[in-house]
């Protein structure tokens, strides 16, 4: 008796959640349905006209989708590495650093940026990186010629990746920071009586103190993989990097809501979810088996 | 200015007129019976401004200005505007709801009431909304209506677009709409030269391609200001700043505007031969750094940027500038002044330049709504308000066109023209003063203000130079306007256009950045009618000659 009326109180405790994902996550779903129509927004969903998988055999057909697919995952890819690289680079500097107070002003300086939006920063990055910008002169002075990042589809996916490192790896360190102080400060004892130094007990006690929450955050990161960030590439590209950075968000902005065509759009999008999808299935399983990490 | 234009593109706004069977079966009737008003038998001819003989309510779907700047006690739907109109035509105006024009707000609000079906009695849409409305037939017919209640003066600035706005909102031989008039102005392209710099340098006024480039030389030498100012959109049909419109159309290429070539078929202007010799030219333009490099990841707020600081000289606009940027510029340099040239000159010794849409907002009526004649004597009188200026009605308010019940611009296609033509012949001493009637005659106002004391009321300032500066000189027969023969979407459209566009767009900046050679520009001709440019070209064909 006892027992059960426990886990009923846990499981109201889930309610509001779940709530939310039906609401929010769950009865939204069935606007998939759009993606198989010829969708007119006065006729609605059931109004339309069904088109079986038209809108899917013309997304194929589109000459751009495999470049547009390319740059997503390339970009993204990109940026999943480097944020997990960069924050947790970053926070095995910060504990390492002595001085608290030195600590938590870092901290507080690189975290910044993050509550920026990428409108600012947009603007802030144009002028950075112009032919005037304070990044050119610097170019210039080195390599004697200024670099049209904006305009280049060599350089644009790499100023995306990197002002988006910028932009997280100061929020994205305090997790991981976070995790350290969670490692048995026994562990670092044990290993200096053992002779270890500074660098031998960042490899052997700290790295695998995170390791978990590593794996865990990349896992997280795997099911974004299509997002390569919508804001911030709509914010800094223009018609000359549509090469390179187009991503499928900006393309369904591009065909969906300028020029209305909520059905291939619906129908990019869902591919999007589904392909994230398949991903976080693998990457969970991977996980499973080779960090022994499990949620359920 | 700006706001409104970039409001009345923005608006779509549907009237639901009620499907009023007796309209219907009158529409063939055209016998004067101004005697009667009976609802049962409306015929003929009626007082386009007679108030309602009972009270009547019309709900809307309300576009409201983000900052209404109204005093106290006045709303967007309770303000001296809406309580003129409810006192002269008996009619009581609710707003079902209301979004502001900022971004998408508005629009995305009338989608909804489309998806959810729930219809206020009145409401602005876009051109596509519209045709969705008319094809799932929720929209009352407006052809009888428009016939008996049109007042001369809205049928005049419905005629000054040779029929093109009417036709718009016209599907089979039925009037579904009441449609928005832009002026025609809006699209034009004037090149606008810092005059100090000009006479300070000895430079005579720019006439053709060649002394723009000249000038441009001479400012960057002397005057360390930037090139030609460009943005990452070179052309924009409709109303572009800083795009290089002009330089295109003195070649004789209209890019983005649908057109008839030599035979008289429907051509869509970015794949005519004519567009190389342009790009060749503004490669040419790049290359010398006449135009600045960097103009390809440009956002106009970034263009802005620099002739505000006073670091450009030289670039192209519609006639409204002297509201924004040019006002700010002025500001900060009161040496600065501004003058707009017709140039470049085409061959013809004339500027060359596309014109937008006449119409591209709708008020639609909800079918079954009992009197859409309401709904069109409230149009009338906003027509005659609006050309007042709102004299005589507004005396707290300050006077804005979007705080009257409907948001739908309403003007005629030479407005802007006209006005400057009536207010320079004052000047001229060739009219009387107390000719001039609400905006005219503020103009002129400004003008006095602005001459006794230049520079120093920055609002008399900015209206003397958009009308007679900008307008002005668009008023002479120094123009050659190339009307497009269709503004809208075809069905092919829908589905291909996004990625021809995508493709357009990539093509002109690589061959104006010169990364691509001029002769790129054939290729993509192949390339753009082969995925689907020819199909949907014998669409518009099609449409055309309907």
């Amino acid at each position: 008796m006892g027992k059960k009326g426990n886990a009923l109180h846990y499981h109201l405790m889930l309610a509001p959640g779940m709530l939310f994902i039906i609401i929010f996550g769950i009865i939204p779903l069935f606007g998939i349905a759009i993606a198989f129509q010829d969708f007119i927004p006065v006729k609605g969903i059931s109004g339309s006209k069904w088109v079986g998988f038209d809108n899917f055999v013309y997304m194929f057909q589109l000459d751009d989708s495999k470049r547009i697919l390319f740059n997503t995952l390339y970009i993204s890819i990109l940026k999943m590495i480097m944020q997990v690289i960069v924050p947790v680079g970053t926070a095995l500097l910060l504990h390492e650093l002595m001085f608290n107070r030195m600590k938590r002003w870092f901290q507080t300086i690189i975290y910044l940026p993050h509550f920026l939006s990428w409108v600012i920063l947009a603007g802030i990055l144009t002028d950075m990186l112009s032919a005037q910008g304070i990044v050119n002169k610097l170019v210039k002075g080195v390599f004697g010629e200024s670099v049209f990042f904006l305009g280049s589809n060599f350089w644009f996916p790499i100023v995306v990746v990197l002002s988006d490192v910028w932009k997280e790896f100061g929020f994205n360190a305090i997790i991981f920071l976070a995790a350290l102080t969670a490692i048995n400060p026994s562990l670092y004892e044990a290993a200096e009586i053992d002779g270890a130094g500074r660098l031998r007990k960042m490899w052997s006690v700290t790295l695998p103190g995170i390791l978990p929450t590593i794996v865990l955050i990349t896992t997280l990161n795997i099911g974004q993989v299509l997002n390569a960030g919508f804001d911030q590439i709509y914010n800094l590209y223009n018609p000359l990097v549509y090469q390179s950075g187009d991503i499928i968000d900006t393309y369904v902005y591009r065909i969906g809501l300028v020029q209305y065509q909520f059905g291939l759009a619906t129908a990019v999008g869902s591919m999007k979810s589904l392909v994230g999808f398949v991903l976080i299935f693998i990457s969970y399983r991977l996980a499973a088996k080779y960090a022994n990490y499990r949620i359920f | 200015m700006k706001k409104h234009r970039l409001a009345a593109i923005l608006l779509g706004s549907i009237l639901v007129l009620s499907a009023c069977s007796n309209a219907a079966d009158n529409s063939g009737s055209n016998t004067a019976d101004s005697g009667n008003d009976g609802k049962e038998n409306v015929v003929g001819k009626q007082d386009p401004y007679a108030p309602m003989a009972e009270p009547v309510t019309i709900t809307i779907g309300k576009e409201a200005a983000v900052d209404p700047k109204l005093p106290d006690g006045s709303t967007v739907e309770d303000n001296e505007l809406t309580r003129y109109f409810s006192e002269k035509l008996n009619v009581k105006y609710e707003n079902a709801w209301q979004a502001t024009n900022s971004g998408d707000a508005y629009r995305q609000k009338v989608s909804l009431s489309l998806t959810g079906g729930d219809l206020p009695d009145v409401m602005v849409v876009d051109k596509q909304q519209l045709v969705q409305l008319v094809n799932a037939d929720m929209l009352e017919d407006l052809t009888a209506v428009y016939e008996n209640y049109v007042s001369p003066n809205l049928k005049a600035a419905y005629d000054s677009t040779n029929g093109y706005s009417l036709n718009s909102a016209t599907f089979d031989g039925k009037l579904r709409a009441f449609p928005n008039v832009s002026p025609g102005a809006d699209a034009e392209n004037l090149l606008w030269v810092r005059q100090d710099w000009l006479d300070e340098l000895g430079l005579t006024a720019p006439k053709t391609l060649d002394d723009i480039i000249a000038v441009t030389k001479v400012f960057q030498d002397k005057k360390g200001a930037s090139g030609i100012l460009g943005t990452q959109q070179i052309v924009n049909v409709g109303t572009s700043q800083y795009g290089f419109d002009t330089i295109f159309s003195s070649f004789g290429a209209y890019p983005e505007l649908w057109m008839r070539d030599e035979q008289g078929k429907a051509a869509y202007g970015s794949v005519q031969p004519q567009m190389k010799e342009a790009l060749a030219k503004l490669q040419s333009m790049v290359k010398e750094g006449l135009i600045d490099p960097e103009f390809a990841v440009k956002k106009p707020e970034q263009a802005t940027e620099l002739v505000v600081n006073g670091q450009a000289g030289i670039f192209f606009g519609p006639w409204w500038l002297p509201f924004s940027p040019l006002n700010d510029a002025v500001s900060q340099d009161s040496k600065a002044e501004w003058t707009a040239y017709l140039a470049p000159a085409g061959p013809e010794g004339k500027l060359n330049t596309h014109m937008g849409a006449a119409s591209s907002s709708y008020l639609v009526v909800r079918k079954g709504y009992e009197h859409p004649e309401a709904v069109l004597k409230t149009l009338n009188l906003q027509f005659d308000v609006d050309q007042l200026q709102g004299e005589g009605i507004v005396d707290q308010d300050p006077y804005q066109w979007i705080n009257m019940p409907f948001s739908l611009l309403l003007s005629n296609y030479d407005d802007k023209e006209k006005k400057a033509l009536a207010v320079q012949a004052v000047i001229d001493g060739s009219a009387a003063a107390d000719t001039l009637q609400g905006e005219a005659k503020q103009i002129y106002e400004s003008y006095l203000k602005d001459k006794e004391t230049p520079k120093k009321d920055m609002a008399a300032w900015s209206q003397r130079h958009a009308f007679l500066t900008g307008a002005l000189v668009l008023a002479g027969d120094g123009v050659h306007q190339e009307q497009g023969v269709f503004y809208d979407q075809t069905d092919t459209m829908r589905g291909k256009w996004a990625n021809l566009q995508k493709l357009e767009d990539e093509t002109m900046l690589k061959i104006i950045m010169g990364s691509e050679s001029v002769d790129y520009f054939d290729s993509f001709v192949e390339k753009w009618k082969s995925q689907g440019g020819d199909q949907i070209t014998e669409e518009v064909q099609a449409e055309i000659e309907k």
